[in-house]
């Protein structure tokens, strides 16, 4: 049979010794495990049969026995009836030494129908061997008695006498006995030399070509499995092992092949690692290089950033103090003195500064709140509430009474001026605000319980009276300021009663535009209005407290989005 | 008239039941005898008693209104048969055969009917030959060699025995046996009717035989037994009659 040897550009290698496993022991053979079985199987199976047969050879004895002393009795029934009807003794004694020629007989009696016996024979016991144990065995077969008659002239049968024949259970069990040993010894001889047969046959059909197949499989490099020689195994080329030297010839081929191509793929994954190495290699130089670039970068970057958080912290500083400077402009909580029993005030800018600007001042009996949001938030917005605040300062300090809708629309037009957004032409379109507010004034006198209120743009006034009853004042459309919209059209001051127990808010959108909450959405005017209805017992102080923690429960991880202001007051 | 013929009819009638009744009344015993050939004597062999024994019997049965029944057995039965009643007669018996089997029975004996002579029959070559010169003898199955007796017991003589005549005269003739021990007028007959001679054996007298009378025995009809002794005597001339024309005239007892 061709074999492929292994790849040529393979270096011929020394064969590793395998590892070849010792000699197997006689006694751990197959041969003597299959002999040891088929004897073992032989001398079982001969012991089951043989006890069949014992017992089935025993039963046909008996039958044989039986059988052979009923036909004995009948061949010589004629002449013992003769001897029995003539009473001749001799005749008599004649037929019974003829039964003794049977060794089994131990016994004859041939009695004529007169009691007398005309012949007896007996022989003694055999003195070899004690069969007294076996006597069971042919104990129910041994006696026999004939009756016997006589055919007289006239044709009748007349009883003459009786022949009785007894057999010796011990020679029947000695014959027995010698039998069965016998073919015990027969079936081990048997057994011992179909079991010799077998392991012969056994050894030359498979051990000793197994032997040699073990051999050769020893001697199979290896390294080099495709060049191992199978062994000659005539006469099996066709039957188990000849199938089992073929498969492993192939299984062998096919490892060679295998190790072929492990030996190709090796050489082909060195090349690609040698490539791949290379690759490596470079491309470490490149991301070598480009860690260099990155960690100057990096440098460059940490040096903005500290920069960047200089200029943050120099930004902060001067947040910090504009809001003082903010804060300085917003008047003292106790402005309004004794005035109003009960007022807080909220004012949290979405930064350090903000465009929420809110302002108390009394002038007699009468008392003003402004509220303003300006546009934006941060910086820009408290650049407005700058301008506001000083417009505000302005207009308060006019000698005519203070009426709600005309502080707004002087405050519109004192913005405007001041922002240069009431210029039209060239003029206009050198002013580069486009800024406003949205504004509401609150003024009531302490005497009278009754409340101004105008308001442009977004800021209600909310009042809950000491029914809970929530009532939402909107203020005139429009806005305050701002180039690109037009003065309010119309500013109306509405009249409030605000009997003892009431409580009035108001508040920038700021409060009321809180994003947050599961769906995500707008916290809304209403609900705040509702969690104020709900706490309506609660003090302004105690109220706020409550508000700022809703809020930010509400928001959870959302951030702040604008200015927040709220003034709330019990005015009576 | 009718009635004179009626009291006729009904005598007749009475008669003829009378008749009938005594016929059915009459004891009837049964007879046992041998089953052999033992002719001028008397002959069973056939399953039939004839002879001169069977015409004398008849000839007492019908004197003495009885009736015989015989049974023909071989002789060694006939006296077991007696001895256990299976038989009312036996005949012919004598009391020296087989004597150790009558040892303790009691059996009645008829007065001699005829006497015999069992001799020593030889060929006659041998004839004058002594006793010591016998050793084997031969008899028929049944008998008694009386004479022969002591050397027989004493082992001298070996003793076969022989179911018939013939067999054993071609034994004595063939060498195989000695003598032949029988009834010397039965071996004449036999041997004349066997081999158209009396003569083929010959009785040595100078041999050991025996004499003796052939009797009617019984164990349990004595009074019978009684009966025929005194018809005997009483019909002696019609014994001998019987005995003559069987050719046994010379047996007749003195």
């Amino acid at each position: 049979m061709p074999y492929r040897t292994s790849s040529e550009n393979r270096p011929l290698m020394p064969a590793p010794a395998g590892r070849r496993h010792d000699a197997v022991p006689a006694l751990r053979g197959l041969t003597l495990k299959q002999a040891a079985i088929t004897l073992f199987i032989m001398l079982t199976l001969g012991l089951i049969i043989g006890a069949l047969e014992l017992v089935l050879d025993w039963r046909r004895m008996r039958e044989d026995v039986n059988q052979g002393i009923e036909r004995t009795l009948a061949l010589v029934e004629g002449s013992a009836s003769e001897a029995l009807y003539q009473l001749h003794p001799d005749l008599g004694r004649q037929l019974v030494d003829g039964l003794f020629v049977f060794d089994r007989v131990r016994r004859v009696e041939l009695r004529d129908d007169f009691g007398q016996v005309l012949a007896e024979e007996e022989r003694e016991r055999p003195t070899s061997g004690d069969m007294h144990a076996w006597r069971w065995l042919f104990a129910d077969v041994t006696h026999f008695e004939r009756p016997l008659r006589y055919a007289v002239p006239g044709g009748a049968l007349t009883e003459v006498g009786v022949l009785t024949l007894d057999l010796s259970p011990d020679v029947l069990a000695q014959r027995f006995l010698k039998q069965a040993m016998r073919d015990a010894m027969l079936g081990i001889a048997r057994a011992l030399f179909i079991s010799g047969l077998v392991v012969i046959i056994f050894y030359f059909m498979i051990t000793r070509p197994l032997l040699r197949l073990s051999d050769a499989i020893a001697e199979v490099d290896p390294a080099r499995p495709g060049g191992w020689a199978p062994p000659p195994l005539l006469g099996h080329s066709r039957d188990e092992l000849g199938l089992l030297l073929g498969n492993l010839t192939t299984l062998l081929q096919a490892s060679q092949d295998g190790l072929d191509a492990r030996d190709r793929a090796e050489r082909q994954l060195t090349a690609l690692t040698q490539d791949l190495d290379a690759r490596v290699q470079a491309r470490t130089r490149d991301l070598e290089l480009q860690k260099l670039e990155v960690e100057r970068a990096l440098g460059q970057l940490d040096r903005a950033h500290s920069h960047l958080s200089e200029a943050n912290g120099r930004l902060l500083e001067s947040h910090r103090y504009a809001r003082r400077i903010q804060t300085a402009m917003l008047p003292h909580p106790n402005a309004l003195d004794d005035a109003v029993p009960e007022i807080e005030i909220l004012w949290e800018p979405l930064h350090l500064v903000g465009g929420d600007w809110y302002w108390l001042e009394r002038r007699g009996d009468v008392n003003l709140i402004l509220l303003g949001d300006c546009t934006g938030h941060g910086v820009p917005g408290a650049f407005i509430t700058l301008v506001v605040a000083s417009a505000t300062q302005q207009l308060l300090r006019q000698p005519a009474a203070w009426d709600a809708a005309e502080i707004l629309a002087a405050l519109d037009r004192e913005v405007r001026g001041r922002l240069r957004q009431d210029r039209t032409g060239k003029a206009g379109a050198e002013s580069e605000s486009d800024d406003g507010l949205d504004a509401a004034v609150l003024i009531w006198n302490s005497r009278d319980q009754r409340m101004q209120f105008a308001s442009v743009g977004g800021i209600p006034l909310i009042k809950i009276d000491a029914n809970g009853e929530v009532t939402t004042i909107r203020g005139s459309r429009g806005h305050l300021g701002y180039q690109s919209l037009p003065p309010p059209r119309q500013i109306l001051n509405q009249t409030i009663g605000a009997e003892v127990g009431s409580t009035f808010y108001l508040m920038t959108d700021g409060i009321t535009d809180q994003m947050g909450g599961a769906p995500r959405r707008l916290l809304g005017r209403r609900r705040v209005l509702e969690w104020l209805q709900g706490r309506a017992e609660l003090s302004l102080s105690d109220q706020l407290c409550g508000l700022l923690g809703m809020l930010e429960r509400y928001r959870g991880d959302e951030p702040r989005r604008d200015d927040m202001t709220l003034v709330a007051l019990r005015p009576f | 008239m009718k009635a004179r013929r009626l009291s006729l009819l009904l005598a007749g009638l009475g008669l003829l039941w009378t008749g009938s009744m005594s016929g059915a009344f009459a004891a009837r015993y049964l007879v046992g005898v041998e089953n052999i050939d033992y002719r001028p004597y008397q002959a069973g062999h056939t399953g039939t008693f004839e002879g001169f024994g069977r015409e004398l019997l008849d000839a007492f049965a019908v004197a003495a209104d009885i009736e015989f029944d015989y049974l023909p057995l071989p002789p060694s039965r006939l006296l077991p048969s007696l001895l256990q009643d299976r038989i009312d007669f036996k005949y012919p018996d004598d009391s020296d055969w087989s004597l150790a089997q009558r040892e303790g029975y009691e059996i009645h004996y008829s007065r001699p009917i005829l006497g015999y002579v069992d001799g020593t029959l030889v060929t006659p070559q041998r004839l004058g030959l002594p006793a010591s010169e016998i050793r084997t003898l031969g008899t028929l199955i049944g008998f008694t060699p009386i004479a022969w007796r002591s050397r027989l017991s004493q082992g001298q003589v070996s003793l076969k025995e022989n179911a018939d005549f013939t067999a054993l005269f071609q034994q004595v003739l063939n060498h195989r046996l000695d003598a032949a021990y029988a009834n010397v007028a039965v071996a004449r007959d036999q041997s004349m009717r066997s081999f158209g001679r009396p003569d083929v054996l010959r009785f040595d007298p100078s041999l050991p035989f025996a004499r003796g009378d052939y009797r009617l025995s019984t164990r349990r009809h004595p009074a019978l037994i009684e009966r025929f002794d005194a018809w005997i005597q009483l019909e002696s001339e019609a014994v001998a009659a019987l005995a003559e024309r069987a050719g046994l005239g010379d047996a007749l007892p003195d």
